[in-house]
């Protein structure tokens, strides 16, 4: 049967992906891992919810949110069956209810990092393994997950996670109207289920695809792995058992290039230049091109590309950095509620007072007391089958120690002059060996010429904001204001998940560039002001650190309008403002 | 259960077979930490690890798999306390998982509630280090282990001897284990102390040439489509190392340590600096297992030098912000003083 129009194997554009992830998704799950589906709510994600549903013929996709709890989605202890049977019922978890499902994980980018930890082992294993609860046991749970991706710029899902997503679809410049026809009817994916074990690739396609992941800056094989089954599965939706080109076009378009970290220099829009020379003269040694099906990487590059959305490629470098810091920007992340935290254990204690019952430890105090206390109530002729006084109450004790960001605004402009930057830049790098003796997590703000940029979200690799600080250019005019704005944005950020913020400016408050990005120093020592005022406002405290040769009284005005402490070091070394930034209680 | 990918269709990432075969051989190497990014095949290779490894003499219906051989102190109070010859059962080494959000009832073991709630008896539940005892257990994103959990792992894995103290029990057995640890840097550092606990560490990264990485995917497709027949087609390969970790073991105490093995380890420490003992004696003890494991008699600086970086890297005095620098200094000492101790005619 030919599908004509049905099955546009070559069309491009935006519909036709996420038809074809959707078909394929149906068509392959657990292998594939799932979809990356960043998407702002709207009829657009909607109705490819809808066409995912049809296509996989399931009768409907069970949703994980993301403040699900870890009992709940792993399984645990069964209170009221346990209770009422005398001996402990384990109930299943949602990852293991939705064994050979498709799942959504709803607010992926805020999904805590245990969940993140659990789907990842479930999507590697095929089973979760629980250990909870008094209750041991390897579940099968080989789902395929869509993490439903609404972050906004600053937040993106977690890249462990989004590592074993095989497809990975972007819907954030895409209206209703980009909706077309439905490509695929569920009869469609039954045939190609029974063709897709005979559907291989030639090793000249799988080199192709490693190599082009490769000058595309894609480094884990999960992304290679993905494409390599797309492909398959692209050839067998289409009623082929060979890999056409458009095939790994279409896999590159799904799987490659959405992780791509580095653009090939052919691609570059405007200059239709031939490939780069390296991957491709590499690449062939290990495989001689066979002659009847010469494979054209650069073609298919090209034409995987072709109808990308406007600006996509130009955002693909920043988008790029972005995703990699994200990789812990999050993780630092705890729940921070008045009853959750990091349990510590137990204790006896009120429950009319608030505070949550710990059920197993609750049982377990009034486990030894049963056969005793029956005897004791037995000729009153109440039968309960478990007694459970309030003595036996236990609650569940969490400590509330709270994380704290020590967030450093450095400034790098000319007047700061270079080697007040390298001094910065010494007491910055020992004040990082301060927040890793008390894991704190640490963030770096530098501001120069038109802005001010996050070098290193809140994190507690030192590696990385070591590297972050080592890569810190100097000169250029003083942006405060945009600085200030952007410390208090980060401090808010950081309250909002329980952490605390503490800020140092390093400076010699010089400000010269206005909010509107005009140079003029009044209307630039007017703005500063002004942010610090907000900033004063917000609950972060902070430290200004003058490094100016000659102190003046404009870093000092500008301490005093923050409300924080003022230190001026005009002659010091890394190991004074190390001592200075100490003392100062930080 | 699963099918888990053969250890010997791994391709490459020869460090981390090299620590994993070893710490088979010789237990009491003190585990393996296997740090690196994303989709290098870390717990891929761990879990497949598990199907070579060999079976042991266990005393029949022992929850701790106490060993029928060994003297009565180091067995469990049960154990120690029979009259007659121990019954004795072979099992495979297990290899545990210590998931991520186990709780520590779950670790170390807890009251029984069942045997509570329906007998009123206080029993003891063995809990997963019980159940890792003479095995192995390991820890996915050991970087990301809460710190009460770390905290009861640091103090067994150091004594060999979980001490539960909870709920009117009061309850010792053993549980030595070879702690097996992975995780992303990138995601978090790991507590010192904990880190200090592995014997061996390796850092894996990403191959980058395009032959490799083929290999690796061609292998892995072939292995997602039909696991049972590729599994099938390795089981030779299996068989081979399988066989070969058996009789590393066997031969492991009658391995040779000359003098100058000894006098190059306490040389290659004082020159990194490392604290304490442990990293001499896990050198030498890591060279003996691979001698074993190479069919060699004796210990040579051949096998020291093979092992040296991953026994000491992880054990430097360390400057937190010193990322890359660790790796480097181990191998220039290491560099210096065998090219030195070759050219005084060790050879």
């Amino acid at each position: 049967m030919v599908l004509s129009r049905m099955v546009a194997t070559e069309d491009n554009s935006f519909w036709a992906d996420a038809e074809w992830s959707a078909a394929l998704l149906a068509l392959i799950g657990h292998p594939l891992g799932g979809i990356h589906l960043r998407a702002p709510p709207g009829p657009v994600r909607d109705h490819f919810l809808k066409r995912l549903n049809k296509l996989s013929g399931q009768p409907q996709l069970r949703k994980i949110p993301a403040n699900i709890s870890e009992g709940r989605l792993l399984g645990g202890i069964d209170l009221g069956a346990t209770l009422q049977r005398g001996k402990p019922i384990a109930q299943t978890g949602l990852l293991g209810e939705c064994d050979d499902q498709l799942i959504i994980a709803a607010m992926a980018e805020r999904l805590p990092r245990n969940t993140v930890h659990h789907l990842c082992s479930a999507l590697d294993n095929g089973q979760i393994l629980v250990a909870r609860d008094a209750i041991e046991a390897q579940i099968p749970a080989r789902l395929a997950v869509i993490a439903q991706d609404e972050g906004t710029e600053s937040e993106w899902l977690h890249s462990a996670l989004a590592d074993r997503l095989g497809i990975t679809l972007y819907m954030t410049e895409v209206g209703i109207h980009d909706v077309e026809d439905e490509y695929f009817m569920p009869h469609h994916v039954e045939r190609a289920r029974a063709l897709l074990s005979d559907v291989q690739l030639t090793d000249e396609q799988l080199a192709a695809l490693a190599s082009l992941a490769l000058s595309l800056g894609v480094n884990s094989p999960r992304a290679v792995l993905s494409a390599v089954k797309v492909a398959r599965g692209c050839a067998a939706l289409a009623g082929e058992t060979n890999v056409a080109e458009h095939d790994i076009g279409r896999a590159l378009r799904l799987c490659l290039l959405p992780r791509a970290q580095q653009l090939p220099e052919a691609a570059e829009p405007p200059t239709p230049e031939p490939e780069p020379e390296e991957p491709e003269s590499e690449d062939r040694e290990p495989t001689p091109a066979t002659e009847q099906q010469p494979l054209d990487e650069e073609r298919i590059l090209e034409a995987a590309m072709a109808q990308l959305p406007e600006g996509l490629l130009e955002q693909l470098q920043t988008r790029a950095v972005k995703t990699r810091q994200s990789s812990t920007g999050s993780s630092g992340e705890q729940h921070r509620h008045q009853n959750r935290g990091r349990p510590t254990g137990v204790m006896r204690g009120d429950h009319r007072r608030g505070g949550r019952i710990n059920i197993l430890a609750t049982l377990r105090a009034a486990a030894p007391w049963q056969r005793l206390r029956k005897r004791e109530t037995a000729d009153r002729s109440q039968s309960r089958s478990l007694e459970i006084r309030r003595d036996d109450i236990h609650l569940t004790r969490f400590q509330q120690h709270r994380d704290t960001l020590t967030l450093f605004v450095v400034d790098a402009s000319g007047s700061a002059a270079m080697q007040r930057l390298a001094e910065a830049k010494g007491a910055v790098e020992l004040l990082l060996a301060d927040c890793y003796v008390r894991r704190d997590q640490v963030a770096l703000i530098a501001f120069r010429d038109e802005t001010a940029q996050l070098l290193l979200p809140p994190t507690r690799s030192l590696v990385r904001a070591k590297r972050a600080l080592a890569a810190l250019p100097g000169g250029g005019a003083t942006p405060m204001a945009a600085a200030l704005e952007l410390t208090r944005d980060i401090a808010e950020r950081a309250a909002k998940q329980g952490t605390a913020t503490h800020y140092v400016i390093l400076t010699d408050g010089a400000a010269n560039v206005a909010r509107d990005g005009t140079r003029n120093r009044e209307a630039g020592t007017r703005d500063a002001l002004e942010a610090a005022r907000r900033l004063a406002l917000s609950s972060s405290s902070g430290l200004i650190i003058d490094t100016a040769q000659r102190p003046q009284p404009r870093a000092r005005e500008l301490a005093e309008t923050l409300i924080g402490k003022y230190i001026a070091l005009p002659q010091a070394n890394a190991q004074t403002l190390n001592k200075a930034i100490r003392a100062s209680s930080l | 259960m699963t099918i888990a990918y053969p250890f010997t269709a791994i391709v490459g990432q020869d460090d981390m077979r090299r620590a994993l075969t070893i710490a088979a051989v010789d237990p009491g190497i003190g585990g393996v930490l296997v740090m690196g990014e994303r989709g290098t095949g870390k717990s891929t290779t761990i879990r497949a690890l598990a199907a070579l490894l060999p079976k042991i003499d266990v005393v029949r219906d022992c929850v701790y798999k106490c060993d029928p051989h060994a003297p009565r102190s180091e067995l469990c109070d049960q154990c120690a306390k029979a009259k007659d010859t121990l019954d004795s059962a072979t099992v495979t080494i297990p290899v545990v998982d210590l998931p991520l959000g186990s709780t520590e009832d779950r670790v170390v073991g807890a009251l029984d509630i069942e045997r509570a709630l329906v007998n009123g008896e206080k029993a003891f539940q063995p809990g997963l280090l019980a159940q890792a005892n003479r095995g192995f257990l390991y820890v996915d994103e050991v970087n990301l282990l809460e710190d009460h959990i770390v905290d009861a792992l640091l103090d067994v894995a150091a004594s060999g001897v979980n001490v539960v103290e909870r709920e009117g029990l009061s309850v010792r057995h053993p549980a030595r284990f070879v702690l097996v640890g992975s995780g992303n840097p990138e995601e978090g550092e790991l507590r010192p102390q904990l880190q200090d606990r592995f014997g061996l560490s390796v850092d894996v990264r990403t191959p980058t040439d395009v032959a490799t990485r083929v290999d690796i995917i061609r292998l892995r497709e072939a292995f997602d489509q039909d696991r049972a027949a590729f599994r099938k087609k390795w089981s030779r390969k299996e068989r081979t190392l399988r066989k070969k970790i058996e009789v590393a073991r066997s031969a492991l105490d009658a391995i040779d340590t000359p003098a100058e093995i000894l006098e190059t380890a306490a040389s290659l420490c004082l020159a990194l600096g490392t604290d304490g003992l442990r990293g001499e004696l896990t050198l030498v003890r890591s060279a003996r297992a691979l001698a074993a494991l190479e069919g060699a008699n004796s210990a040579t600086l051949a096998h020291l030098r093979a092992i040296a970086s991953s026994v000491l890297r992880h054990r430097l005095r360390r400057d937190p912000l010193d990322d890359s620098s660790a790796d480097i200094r181990v191998e220039r000492v290491i560099n210096e003083l065998f090219d030195g101790a070759i050219e005084n005619g060790c050879d």
